[in-house]
């Protein structure tokens, strides 16, 4: 019996087919007949998938889905640690990306990642890294901002140092 | 009829008109391109622009611009696995995985061609069926609706692989696509479904950055595993196949086109459904069309006619003309916001616009067809080109994508919230595809499951259930049975004729 | 050195600043509509947003944003509680959400009384019509079917549905509603036979009218040109109560097309869309579009909305009670 990744999916989807028929419980007839509808179709499906992990031999050829398989370390010959450390190194940068928008805003967020992440993660040139900062600042700044006046929050730091007086 | 279709023509060949085209197409392309920033929003942005124009003008320039978002929309789908619009998940499916073998330039100008034919054959139908849509529409009502959209989901889940297991993972995705639509406030009563006290849930998860999260985000990190370019390992780093190619392969199968874009534009004829049921059973139909058991196995890896298929269904446009201008039910979100552009320039939509005013509702439909044609042939010489983007190196890619993930998700509504969500199902997708749970259910599920359930509650409100005794229901519902079957049905009838394998 | 004294010259003839361009150049107002495109508010909001651009400084533009459900709940919780009171966003949505707070609907966040209004820019009659294919001549044979009419509505909270449950609860008609997306969506629904009619605003459905679908039986007691010939509801009843809770709804037929910003909209700003509104409503083009469109317009200030559903939510309580009784869900 082997508890995989997708049991574990199917165990949270049944989970939140509970928590869905328990809060349309106290809805009205009309709201909540659909929403109990899919939950209990997701509950019996979740539970058959989960019976059938843990009990049945799954071969590889009955799973193979019109989705792309993730590249990994079988694939690319390269060890199961070094895959997961780049999976997990990419959601960083990611989150890092985020991050710098919460505290910046758009604006400066942008031509920051682009520098740090270029030059560190894809470990370009110099040249290279401000030119393409340049590209995307460039085409970002024209296209939203001065064509299109999307209005950008600030950045937290700025407001921060704004209500501090630091700044106006 | 004829003499519409002719003035219909005629009526915008005028320099002012076709000039407004062509800048509707420039803008369209722009558009199309950057994932997320919809053709809904600009179309809306540039209303105030379309009061100056005369309604002719104004026509072209809005319809020249929604005809090229969608086919924009492919050219992301396929380079990059981001769905520029809606309507091009299905493009991402067979077009990328070419795209990593090296074959961008190649499924782009399949792609591109096979939308071109549909357009045209499109036309073609709505030309013959003008006196058949009205009684045709009329006769379907909210049930049979209700199974069309079953149909449509159950193809998806069918197809999602080989197997029992995959279908029933497919539908499990799809069961979550549902889930995750119900979250805002309901259409029947206004209460508010899980919110969890946020007013920015209120109108439920929106789509865009759900889609551009759960499909860019995955790709992305094959990409970063990787550690190559999109197009990975090439033989001598030089792309493969080009846009000739693709070409040439639409026209091998040529029939094929046709009868997706038939599809095309039955399904787009059908009020509210959008273009995305469209391209599925599009979709669905080419796999079909694989003879043999390893064929249909390449569907989902590069099989190029997995991108002729939803290319050849832009039928579908010219088809969601039609309920939006004859009932003035708009068929997709960018219709509803055209519904609005022809009301301000006096079109009032109803069955005159089949009758008296058949040769407006043409114009609309050749402004369809030329736009494609312009913009297949700007594209053509610069396809090869852009699939040259595919051999950039990653790291640059991932910046780059990154960075039109954050702006398309923020762009539609200019609130950060969009952006965590993008996130979230960014990581939920990562979470699906490791675990091989397909994602083109849930995302066919989430768009339509405010209108699946609109439908379920009409059907069952006003005929109680006795909707399921309909003839149109019966059959309708036979042949999802069927596509649900066929995985089964397939192995059965194989053993059966084939003797062993 | 030779500039400083033509500056000097523009400072003090024009005091307060060379910077005194209008707030609103260069700006877009949003319209939030409560309704999905084709409807009789959101057919109101796109003239609306054609013609008031040149009746405000600085002449912004003026765009649309359909935000449907829960007939227009969602879109009238966005305008009072996620919207920023800057001027740039104007919410049109049901004229009878007045009497969706009053009833406590669940879902209501918001207080109609504090919005700040910029007016209306109609008087709405409601009438209530069925299919002309149908054997019905007179409301007397409309009492005396033996299934229940279909009748379609876009909620329970919406005149489309409000109007028929009162008919139902005070005038014994036999009906069962039926929820859409949106008006389009009931009237295909009744091309298609799957529902036998409809109650909205005769402007809505003129058009159709006038093509032979429909047929109007009944209208509330505020008459519109083309309706005052048919029976109002209020007197087909001879219940006193359901005298006053019709009478009551239809004072939300005054209201017609709300227009309102969110509260706490500073005062210059409500000044300016006010006078830009009441001019608009009197401009001949605006005038000439809305007659091609089949629409009325006609403006009615914030203050005076305010007094109608002042009037409404002063009703005496048991009327409110029974009120609540029927218009519940």
């Amino acid at each position: 019996m082997k508890i995989t990744g997708r049991t574990w999916m199917c165990i949270v989807l049944i989970a939140l087919s509970v928590g869905v028929i328990l809060t349309a419980r106290t809805w009205p007839l009309k709201a909540a007949i659909f929403p109990i509808f899919v939950a209990v179709f997701v509950l019996v499906l979740a539970a058959i998938e989960i019976f059938l992990a843990l009990f049945l031999k799954q071969t590889a050829k009955e799973t193979s889905t019109l989705d792309f398989k993730l590249a990994d370390a079988e694939t690319l010959e390269i060890d199961e640690k070094t895959a997961r450390k780049r999976v997990t190194v990419f959601f960083a940068w990611t989150f890092f990306f985020f991050l710098l928008i919460l505290l910046l805003g758009f604006p400066l967020a942008i031509p920051t990642f682009f520098i740090i992440f270029l030059r560190f993660y894809g470990k370009e040139s110099w040249g290279m890294t401000i030119l393409l900062a340049a590209v995307a600042w460039g085409s970002f700044y024209g296209l939203f901002i001065y064509l299109l006046h999307v209005p950008f929050s600030e950045g937290w730091i700025f407001t921060l140092l704004k209500l501090l007086g630091l700044w106006e | 009829m004829f003499e519409a279709f002719i003035d219909g023509l005629l009526m915008i060949l005028t320099w002012k008109a076709l000039l407004y085209l062509f800048l509707g197409i420039l803008i369209g392309y722009a558009v199309g391109i950057l994932p997320g920033l919809g053709g809904g929003t600009t179309l809306a942005l540039m209303l105030p622009f379309i009061y100056k124009m005369t309604p002719g003008e104004a026509m072209a320039f809005l319809l020249g611009m929604h005809s090229v978002v969608q086919t924009a929309g492919d050219i992301t789908s396929i380079l990059f696995g981001i769905p520029g619009e809606a309507t091009t998940v299905a493009m991402i499916v067979d077009g990328y995985p070419m795209s990593k073998r090296g074959e961008a330039g190649r499924a782009l100008g399949a792609g591109l061609s096979a939308s071109l034919i549909g357009v045209i054959i499109g036309a073609l139908v709505l030309l013959f069926s003008v006196p058949i849509v009205r009684p045709l529409v009329l006769s379907l009502g909210s049930p049979e609706m209700l199974m069309v959209i079953i149909l449509g989901l159950t193809c998806i889940s069918s197809l999602s692989g080989k197997g029992r297991r995959a279908l029933l993972l497919g539908l499990l995705s799809a069961g979550f696509g549902f889930m995750c639509s119900l979250v805002g406030q309901d259409r029947q009563a206004g209460i508010l479904r899980f919110t969890f006290g946020q007013l920015y849930l209120w109108n439920g998860l929106p789509l865009v950055p759900v889609m551009v999260g759960f499909f860019a985000i995955p790709e992305m990190v094959d990409l970063a595993v990787r550690g190559t370019s999109i197009a990975g390992k090439l033989p001598e780093g030089k792309l493969t196949k080009g846009v000739w190619d693709g070409v040439k392969d639409t026209i091998k199968h040529f029939w094929m086109c046709v009868r997706c874009s038939f599809i095309g534009v039955a399904i787009g004829i059908l009020p509210g459904l959008g273009g995305g049921v469209a391209q599925w059973l599009a979709y669905a139909h080419a796999v079909q069309s694989a003879k043999t058991d390893e064929e249909r196995a390449g569907f989902g890896k590069g099989d190029v006619r997995g991108v002729i298929g939803p290319g050849a269904s832009t039928g579908k446009e010219g088809g969601a003309l039609v309920p939006t201008v004859a009932f003035g039910i708009p068929g997709s979100s960018a219709m509803a916001i055209l519904l609005g552009a022809f009301m301000i320039l006096g079109i009032v939509p109803g069955p005159d616009m089949l009758t008296k005013y058949l040769p407006v509702t043409f114009s609309m439909v050749w402004i369809l067809v030329i736009a494609n044609i312009v913009t297949v042939l700007i594209s053509i010489p610069i396809i090869n080109h852009m699939a040259r983007l595919t051999t950039v190196r990653g790291s640059i890619m991932i910046a780059f994508i990154l960075l039109l993930c954050f702006i398309g998700a923020y762009c539609e509504n200019n609130h950060i919230g969009d952006v965590i969500v993008m996130l979230l199902f960014g990581f939920i997708g990562y979470l699906m595809v490791l675990y091989d749970f397909p994602r083109p259910p849930f995302i066919l599920a989430f768009i339509l499951g405010k209108m699946t359930e609109t439908y379920y509650y009409i059907s069952t409100t006003r005929y109680g259930f006795d909707w399921i005794y309909r003839p149109k229901v019966i059959f309708i519902f036979a042949l999802a049975v069927l596509a649900g079957a066929y995985p089964f049905l397939k192995g059965k009838l194989r053993s059966v004729v084939g003797g062993n394998r | 050195m030779k500039k400083w004294p033509f500056l000097l010259a523009l400072v003090l003839f024009f005091p307060g600043g060379i910077s005194a361009a209008p707030y609103y150049e260069g700006k877009v107002i949003k319209i939030v509509v409560g309704y999905k495109p084709g409807g009789g508010y959101d057919r109101m909001a796109r003239l609306v947003a054609k013609h008031l651009p040149k009746h405000i400084p600085g002449k912004p533009s003026v765009v649309i944003e359909n935000m449907e459900g829960a007939s227009s709940i969602i879109a009238a919780n966005y305008v009072y509680n996620i919207a920023k009171p800057d001027g740039l966003t104007i919410g049109t949505f049901n004229r009878a959400l007045p009497f969706a707070q009053l009833t406590n609907q669940a879902g209501v966040k918001f207080n109609i009384l504090k919005y700040a209004w910029i007016g209306s820019t109609a008087v709405e009659g409601t009438v209530f019509a069925i299919r002309t294919d149908l054997p019905y001549k007179t409301v007397d044979d409309l009492l005396k079917v033996k299934t229940p009419l279909m009748i379609g509505c876009t909620g329970a909270t919406d005149i489309s549905g409000q109007f028929p449950t009162l008919l139902k609860e005070y005038i014994g008609l036999n009906l069962k509603l039926i929820t859409y997306p949106s008006s389009a969506d009931i009237m295909l629904a009744i091309e298609r036979r799957e529902v036998d009619g409809r109650a909205g605003s005769y402007s809505s459905l003129k058009p159709f009218i006038d093509r032979g679908l429909v047929k109007p039986f009944i209208r509330g007691r505020v008459p519109e040109k083309g309706t005052e010939h048919l029976p109002v509801n209020e007197d087909l009843t001879s219940d006193k109560k359901g005298k006053a809770v019709m009478f009551m709804f239809s004072a939300a037929d005054l209201i017609g097309r709300p227009f309102v910003c969110p509260p706490n909209t500073p005062e210059d700003k409500m000044k300016i869309l006010s006078e830009a509104f009441a001019k608009m409503a009197k401009d001949p083009q605006m005038l000439e579009d809305a007659r091609k469109a089949q629409m009325e317009v006609q403006y009615t200030s914030g203050r005076e909305i305010l007094k109608v559903i002042n009037t409404v939510f002063n009703q005496p309580k048991e009327i409110i009670a029974e009120f609540s009784k029927h218009v519940s869900f």
